[in-house]
């Protein structure tokens, strides 16, 4: 298989991304403005608490700050590019192409993260020597847990995406994301402050592992057996979404008309 | 504005055949729209864990709040959401060309040609909250009170929607303006918790200089009993001034639009 296209969609799309500089830097203010809004509320909480179950002050800002540079990388944009295409009828020229739309998504996918990424990167150094969080280091086996976390963002996003055929509007799929991130996420609460069992049945969906997982690792909160167990849950669900998606994207393709195009 | 009724009701039909004809979508609205909704409900529920009031606002002034903030977004979902969605991309794609050539205002068929019947089913659910909340309240349950309290947050329906238009008009100017059409609803977060939890910069910004959080606060705040005067006054001139000044952005951009026909 010749990867270069692949390689060429990826390039591409970086400099899409660097040529549309603004829509990077707002979507970054924006995810902090989110999770200012959980924060204050938190600290006013602090001015009448000194303790909120393990978690001091220092740990409740250190948490949604990385939980804002977390939800940049983590977010879910890529869910609507297919939505587009299927409605504009554009999926028309990408099928009589000689190569897997899955890969070309994957580099599409990577090619815009980049620079979010190189971003989220810069602003979480700038925390670190401000004292706002503390850099724990980063084993082999967490970096390999981010990867594939971010890797089942990508296929799970994919697998949203692939219900375009069926949905006449997607935007509910974003409130779907959304509040998925805040019940089952951590978005709005580090999920260890739920009741013990309820937190238990929550890390079992695949929402943990875009947010509150990749939080607690940044923040040297996972001792090892725990990160080998998400570990193993995020290729789980790797797993069930590309079969879903699969499964999903050759029906859709018999249901759909390539109208307006 | 006696020829808008007609026009309006049949958009109003249009827009319930075809929530009938796609029930799918509509369903996953309704679904995804209480999931968040729950998710609010369980943080207030966790922060009323660990203090017994927060910057004054006990739990069920907090609920109040959660379920008016709930109840104004839904409105807005309903009366506006679908039409925004689509103008936007028909302002980038050059294709409002039939909107500007009818006998009527161009902005306002832009703004209520689809409706979202989905988001109406949904204000029960902040409608139920409030119902369990207000009897824990200041004010008494009577026809009058209810009546003011409607009232205020229809004043909220209509700052939300003029937010959302002025960001979706930026698109005569902005060529890829998709992501600050989620702008309005992060803005709109803000005003999910009450003013004070907020630092005083936060509070004059979007309190005072753009009263968001005052706008969605005020029903609330009548219903505890502490809705002031001046805060009424100030919101119907912060009003007036917003539909001025983004009526004159539709006209300018309408003057800078280029049809792809």
């Amino acid at each position: 298989m010749n990867y270069k296209a692949y390689f060429l969609i990826f390039k591409n799309n970086l400099y899409i991304s660097l040529s549309y500089r603004w829509n990077i830097i707002s979507g970054i203010l924006l995810m902090i403005l989110q999770i200012m809004v959980s924060l204050f509320v938190w600290l006013t909480i602090f001015d009448t608490t000194s303790n909120v179950k393990n978690y001091t002050v220092t740990d409740m800002i250190s948490y949604f700050l990385l939980s804002a540079l977390v939800g940049v990388t983590f977010s879910s944009s890529h869910i609507f590019r297919l939505t587009r295409m299927v409605r504009t009828g554009q999926l028309n020229m990408v099928l009589i192409r000689p190569y897997s739309f899955l890969l070309d998504s994957f580099s599409n996918f990577i090619g815009s993260k980049m620079i979010e990424f190189g971003t989220t990167i810069l602003l979480a150094v700038t925390l670190y020597s401000v004292g706002l969080t503390t850099w724990h280091g980063i084993s082999l086996l967490e970096l390999l847990l981010l990867l594939t976390n971010f890797t089942l963002l990508f296929i799970f996003g994919s697998f949203l995406g692939s219900l375009s055929f069926w949905l006449i509007q997607m935007w509910p799929l974003k409130s779907l994301y959304n509040s998925m991130m805040a019940i089952f996420g951590g978005a709005l609460y580090p999920l260890d402050l739920l009741p013990d069992k309820w937190a238990q049945l929550i890390t079992l969906t695949p929402f943990p592992l875009f947010g509150y997982v990749n939080i607690r690792l940044l923040q040297g909160e996972l001792h090892y057996n725990e990160t080998l167990y998400y570990l193993i849950l995020s290729v789980i669900w790797l797993i069930i979404f590309s079969i879903g998606y699969k499964i999903l994207w050759v029906k859709g393709l018999k249901k759909y008309e390539g109208v307006n195009a | 504005m006696r020829r808008f009724i007609p026009i309006f009701l049949l958009f109003a039909r249009n827009s319930l055949s075809q929530m009938l004809i796609y029930r799918i979508t509509s369903s996953f609205i309704i679904i995804f729209g209480s999931l968040f909704v729950a998710a609010e409900v369980i943080s207030i529920v966790i922060y009323y864990q660990f203090t017994d009031s927060i910057a004054g606002w006990g739990f069920y002034d907090f609920l109040a709040l959660l379920a008016t903030f709930q109840l104004i977004s839904s409105l807005y979902q309903f009366l506006f959401v679908g039409s925004h969605e689509v103008l936007m991309d028909n302002i980038v794609e050059g294709k409002l060309d039939y909107d500007l050539i009818r006998p009527i205002d161009s902005q306002i068929i832009c703004s209520i040609k689809q409706l979202d019947y989905s988001s109406l089913i949904n204000c029960l659910i902040p409608i139920v909250l409030l119902i369990y909340c207000w009897p824990n309240l200041d004010i008494s349950f009577s026809l009058l009170n209810m009546i003011i309290y409607l009232t205020f947050v229809l004043l909220g329906v209509f700052f939300y929607f003029l937010l959302n238009q002025f960001f979706v008009t930026l698109a005569f100017w902005i060529e890829r303006p998709h992501k600050l059409a989620g702008v309005p609803e992060y803005i709109l977060e803000f005003s999910s918790r009450p003013m004070k939890v907020y630092p005083r910069v936060i509070q004059m910004i979007f309190g005072i200089i753009f009263p968001i959080i005052t706008v969605v606060n005020l029903p609330v705040e009548f219903l505890k009993g502490e809705a002031n005067m001046k805060v009424i006054l100030w919101i119907i001139v912060s009003l007036i001034v917003f539909f001025i000044i983004v009526r004159l952005q539709w006209k300018l951009g309408v003057k800078r639009y280029a049809s792809t026909n």
